[in-house]
């Protein structure tokens, strides 16, 4: 019996032999098959090219009568994200699924919870099988990046990044060269850490502590950002900590600063995540409490306890609101596997952050953002975005609608719907 | 009675493997043409491969019984040792420096196992937090590119090779070395292995070496398939435990352990994880079934290990 | 007051099991009228395990108990009480932070109930009454127990069994704890329960306090019931006898009555042993072709030797010198490499691989026999290990059989067979046949002779006397940890010769 299982066992490793020997595409029928899938729908996207620049009547016809001519092939996009579970992973997942709903021929395929380089070149692995025609990837790191874009490119499926950037120029200079990369989409962070570092300043700040470190290339970003801010508006740095894997020692290191550097006026955090904001408003509420004095904080990321920050005066102010970004980045994908790219070129998106400065603006940022219930990005506005729908679709055009995005955009966009 | 016991043994060790073909029926009733093909089973063999060769050495330290948790950060550092000093050496040498750097370290917690007596489990984590602290330090600014000779090696055969020579060379000294039979029985009762002439704690060490070793050999395979060192490698310490507990190791160590666990295990996590994606079942449900597969995995192995003791 | 009228209390088939410890096997008693019965045994042989369950503070796994005829299930010492059956216990029954009317009176409040909770003047009153009754005037009800010391706290037990006036009352090792006078007091009580027809079950060490207090005696060992004596019978000499253990077994053992040994080959020399306090300076030769018995009571340290010299122990300090090749033992690994076996007492937990087939046990000291190159001959352990069982005996289906399933004298012929395979020259072996019923007793008997025939050098140690009197060439006796009297092989030489060295 045990010999059966054995040879049971084999079959299956021979398979395996089998499908590791079988390298070229054209050996074995179930390669061809997929391949022939793949032959499909690259010859459809082609024919869609074709109708649309030899025959310009056509196109114009569509434009006036919709989408009726348009090819309704299936679009299959996969997302590997890291979770769906905390506040902006809620949000992706919300948005992106809202767009599958309007746009009739479009299936996202999501893979969540891969911590590590190699588990997501696994998933990219797995959703290729799976037939994917593009991929979105929030990649950890350079290297994840460079071997999925090279996955996908030996693959042709296409691969647009984002919430990232290859952080190193000879990352870039290998990404540029694969076909079937379309490009990146990130948070417009130097700049907005500049911001932040504004808000202090019109508060006549001069001594601030700095929660922070140079982990990745985000969190060097925002540091860049903010050192260029505090050199630009005379601000010093008295004491800069570490927000290392260990939040809980958050608390004793403000508290450090507090009683070391009495004449410290403000906190300045790199993150506020997990916790760390949340710690820092409480340890400074307590050193309001007990010396009458005021610290202010002004941190990235927003989190549970801002009303209450605000309406103390601690917090000054608190960055977010970057979830619709997944929106370009799909714009980008989507047109690229269309057919269409946006560019000729590598396409990199930035988009800004809201940031917040009071309780009105928190308020709006409740209900409008921090609300699965709400599409900041309507039907209209994505289908906008999209060659499908909007032949006249550009680069200039997800710039402007970024370029516009604030607090006040969002009110006014949502309020004009009804 | 006798019958009854044997019949007994016999499905405690079928269980995995009928878990494991059952589970590859399935994929392919219901993935079909997209699971079997070629693109796709190379797909499984490349991502099991590494799980596997981390679980084969892990095996040699779970048949006495202990938990490795060192494993993911062995890697990590086998990983960074050996980079910082590739540029000062050939390519080739990168291969036998991830073993040794591997191989030293579990050298090192079979030591402060057996004389310090600490915790395996305590040393595991101990690594796995000085690993994550000095990748976090070592790529904050660059990423480490691997050399060109190593990145070449990224196609399939390569990851088969390595992983068919790992899972023989585990069943051999597994099986057919004093290493693996005496680290079984001491695991099923520490003080009769050393009353019956056995030295326990050379064993240990040989043990924490061979999973070290293997650890070693999964940094290699991941430098190449990664092509450098990332802050996040190495996140393979639950994933093993759960690819063993899953292909029928005793989480108590003794007398059922074997190479096979791993083997089995590590095929059907990786599986598991492709049919998941090529279904595209929603992502929750994903998480879902990994749990509960796990948790009826140990819930039956628990059960079995119950009966033993009044049987 | 003998064997007449009915039985107050009839304990039948009692057993009671901790994990894989018998505390106490099918033990059946009765208990009369008018009747104070001594309850003896040695340390673990059960007694206090059995008056636990007649208590209600144990549950027993099986047996019944009738009481005045009627089934008698009590669900705690309290309800045991109530029904009629009191103990004083052995440890320390009081509880610290409580008034001593309130130890006296735990469980018993509602007797005192007031209209505002419990009336403790009436509760004191009470407890001052009682503690008159039995001479303790200096004792306060009101004060609280810690305050007094351990032999006042066990006259507040006192009080506390006799406030329900119980039918039965089993005194638990407590006089032992208290001074002459102390003792007084519970013999009076006792001969007061005496007086009124009352029974008391008297459990104690003391065999002359046993001698003095009790009618009969109830002799207990390794948690199975051995005799119960009186009168004449009662005497401390054979009630240690009992105790200890003996069965006549005579024709079991070897049949010649020499010293039969090579005296000049030495081939084990331990000088001057000394580990922790266990071990005290032993120095011991064994010579080719020996049996050397080493007895002495459990605690003796006797098993710690057995251990030492099989190079378990890091010594404080002293040698053990294998004489073929001059070499000291200072570890299990060396010492099996120099084919020295060892069969520990406890077989269970230190030398089977329990869930683990009859095979792996016996091949587990043959890994380098045999060698294919680098690697180990399965196919030659296998041989080995079915010869070994063949060759012994081994009643099993197959080899594969769990050594968890075999019975204990298979279980002990594995063992035996394990260093068999070895081809061990030098045996120790620690209480061989305990737990071994008597037809695989003789055969393991048996063996030892024929290893001897074939030259091996013995070390046997055994609790029981018969057994290393029987089978010896030359007798070492051992207590605290250190030798005590050396005996050669004798026709003459009794048990009681051996027990007053050990005891």
């Amino acid at each position: 019996m045990k010999k059966t299982i054995a040879i049971i066992l084999c079959v299956i490793l021979t398979f395996m032999a089998v499908g590791c020997a079988g390298g070229a595409p054209d050996a074995g029928t179930a390669d061809s098959d997929t391949d022939t899938a793949v032959d499909e729908a690259e010859s459809s996207a082609e024919e869609v090219a074709k109708d649309t620049s030899e025959d310009d009547a056509a196109e114009k016809v569509e434009e006036n009568g919709g989408a009726g001519e348009v090819s309704t092939d299936p679009v299959k996009l996969g997302v590997i994200f890291y979770s769906k579970d905390d506040s902006l992973g809620q949000l992706v997942y919300s948005y992106l699924n809202y767009a599958a709903e309007v746009i009739d021929n479009l299936e996202i395929q999501w893979v969540f919870g891969s911590y590590d380089a190699a588990s997501q070149v696994a998933d990219a692995e797995n959703l290729i099988a799976a037939g994917v025609d593009g991929i979105m990837c929030l990649t950890l790191d350079d290297l994840a990046m460079q071997q999925i874009a090279n996955l996908c490119n030996e693959n042709e499926v296409y691969f647009q990044v984002m919430f990232r950037m290859p952080s190193e120029e000879e990352t870039k200079a290998i990404l540029d060269t694969y076909e079937y990369y379309v490009g990146y989409a990130i948070e417009d962070t130097e700049n907005t850490s500049y911001e932040t570092v504004r808000i202090m300043a019109d508060k006549g700040i001069q001594k601030i502590g700095v929660g922070g470190n140079t982990h990745s290339a985000t969190s060097t970003l925002r540091m860049n950002g903010m050192e260029k801010g505090c050199t630009d508006f005379n601000i010093d740095i008295l004491a800069q900590f570490d927000l290392g894997n260990d939040v809980s020692s958050v608390q004793s290191d403000v508290q450090n600063i507090l009683d070391s550097y009495p004449d410290v006026e403000a906190i300045w955090l790199m993150s506020g995540s997990l916790g760390i904001a949340d710690i820092t408003v409480n340890t400074l509420k307590a050193h309001q409490d007990a010396s009458g004095k005021t610290v202010g904080v002004v941190t990235f990321d927003t989190f549970e306890g801002m009303a209450t920050a605000f309406e103390d005066d601690i917090l000054w102010g608190a960055v977010g609101g970057q979830a619709p970004l997944c929106l370009q980045a799909f714009a980008a994908l989507y047109n690229a596997v269309d057919g269409h790219p946006l560019s000729e070129e590598k396409v990199g998106l930035l988009f800004p952050f809201l940031v917040l400065t009071d309780s009105d603006d928190l308020d709006l940022f409740e209900q409008y953002y921090n609300n699965t219930e709400v599409q900041i990005y309507d039907e209209e506005l994505i289908k906008s975005m999209l060659y499908r729908y909007n032949p006249d679709v550009s680069l200039e055009l997800l710039k402007d609608l970024s370029d516009s995005y604030s607090m006040d955009w969002i009110k006014e966009e949502i309020s004009s719907r009804n | 009675m006798k019958k009854k016991a044997d019949i007994r043994q016999f499905i405690s060790t079928a269980v995995p493997y009928i878990g494991l073909v059952l589970l590859i029926i399935i994929s392919i009733a219901t993935g079909g043409k997209s699971f079997m093909a070629a693109k796709n089973l190379r797909n499984i063999m490349t991502q099991s491969s590494i799980l596997m060769v981390v679980a084969v050495g892990t095996a040699f330290v779970m048949a006495h019984g202990d938990m490795d948790f060192a494993n993911g950060g062995t890697m990590g550092l086998a990983m960074v040792v050996t980079l910082a000093l590739c540029k000062g050496i050939p390519s080739w040498a990168v291969f036998p420096m991830c073993l040794a750097v591997g191989t030293f370290i579990g050298v090192a917690i079979g030591f402060l196992v057996t004389r310090l007596r600490v915790v395996a489990f305590i040393v595991g984590m101990c690594i796995m937090r000085l690993s994550s602290a000095i990748l976090y330090t070592t790529t904050n600014k660059k990423t480490w590119l691997a050399p060109a000779g190593v990145v070449k090696l990224n196609k399939p055969w390569f990851y088969l090779m390595v992983c068919l020579g790992m899972v023989i060379a585990g069943i051999v000294f597994f099986e057919f070395t004093k290493i693996g039979q005496y680290n079984k029985l001491i695991g099923v009762n520490r003080n009769a292995a050393s009353l019956s002439g056995i030295n326990v704690n050379k064993y240990l060490v040989y043990s924490f070496a061979a999973s070290g070793l293997c650890a070693g050999v999964a940094a290699f395979m991941t430098t190449v398939r990664t092509g450098g060192l990332s802050s996040s490698t190495g996140n393979y310490e639950v994933d093993t435990l759960i690819a063993l507990t899953i292909g029928g190791m005793p989480l108590t160590g003794g007398s059922k352990a074997s190479i096979r666990a791993a083997v089995i295990g590590a095929l059907a996590l990786t599986v598991l994880n492709n049919i998941l994606v090529l279904w595209g079942v929603n992502a929750d449900f994903v998480n879902v079934v990994k749990g509960m597969v796990f948790l009826t995995l140990v819930l039956i192995s628990s059960r079995q290990n119950a009966g033993q003791v009044t049987g | 007051m003998e064997n007449s009228g009915k039985p107050r209390l009839i304990v039948e088939h009692m057993s009671k099991n901790f994990g894989i410890v018998k505390a106490v096997q099918d033990v059946s008693l009765e208990l009369y009228a008018g009747e104070v019965r001594g309850l003896i045994g040695e340390n673990g042989s059960g007694k206090s395990t059995l008056s636990a369950m007649i208590c209600g503070s144990l549950k027993p796994d099986e047996g019944t108990m009738t009481f005045d005829g009627k089934a008698f299930r009590p669900k705690s010492i309290i309800d045991a009480r109530n029904k009629g059956i009191a103990i004083l216990l052995q440890e320390r029954g009081t509880i610290d932070g409580m008034s001593v009317a309130e130890n006296m009176f735990i469980g018993m409040e509602d007797d005192f109930k007031g209209r505002f909770g419990v009336n403790r003047d009436k509760m004191h009153k009470k407890a001052k009454e009682i503690l008159h009754q039995i001479g303790a005037d200096h004792i306060h009800p009101a004060d609280l127990v810690n305050a007094y010391k351990f032999e006042d706290r066990k006259l507040v037990e006192v009080g506390r069994a006799l406030y329900t006036d119980p039918e039965i009352l089993i005194v638990d090792e407590t006089t032992s704890a208290l001074s002459l006078q102390g003792r007084e007091y519970i013999y009076n009580i006792i001969r007061d329960f005496k007086k009124k027809n009352k029974s008391v079950v008297f459990i104690g060490h003391d065999l002359d306090e046993i001698m003095h207090v009790c009618d009969r005696a109830t002799v207990l060992k390794d948690g199975k019931y051995v005799a119960t004596i009186s009168g004449e019978e009662m005497n401390p000499a054979k009630m240690r006898g009992l105790m200890i253990g003996r069965e006549n077994l005579g024709h079991y053992y070897r049949t010649d009555f020499q010293p039969d040994y090579n005296e000049k080959e030495v081939v084990l020399r331990a000088e001057h042993l000394n580990y922790k306090s266990v071990i005290r300076d032993v120095s011991l030769e064994l010579h080719k072709q020996e049996i050397l018995g080493v007895c002495g009571l459990s605690d003796s340290g006797m098993h710690d030797l057995a251990k030492a010299l099989f190079g378990a122990y890091k010594l404080d300090s002293g040698t053990v010198t294998i004489m073929n090749g001059q070499k000291a033992i200072t570890s299990t690994t060396q010492a099996v490499r120099e084919k020295i076996a060892y069969l520990p007492k406890d077989r269970d937990s230190e030398s089977l691989f329990m869930h683990t087939s009859i095979k792996d046990n016996i091949s587990v000291t043959c890994f380098d026999q045999k060698k294919i190159g680098p690697l180990i001959n399965k196919r030659h352990m296998k041989r080995v290990a079915g010869q070994q069982a063949e060759s012994l005996n081994i009643r099993c289906s197959s080899i594969n059989q769990l050594a968890a399933e075999l019975s204990g004298g298979n279980k002990q012929k594995v063992v035996v067979g394990k260093w068999m395979a070895n081809q061990a020259d030098i045996l120790i072996m620690d209480c061989p046949t305990r737990g071994i019923d008597v037809g695989v007793k003789a055969a393991i008997y048996d063996l030892i002779c024929q290893m001897k025939a074939a030259g091996k050098s013995i070390i046997m140690l055994s609790e029981e006397m018969a057994e290393v009197i029987g089978m010896a060439d030359r007798l070492l006796v051992i207590k605290d940890g250190a030798v005590q009297g050396e005996f050669l092989r004798d026709k003459t030489l009794t048990e009681h010769m051996l027990v007053e060295k050990i005891i």
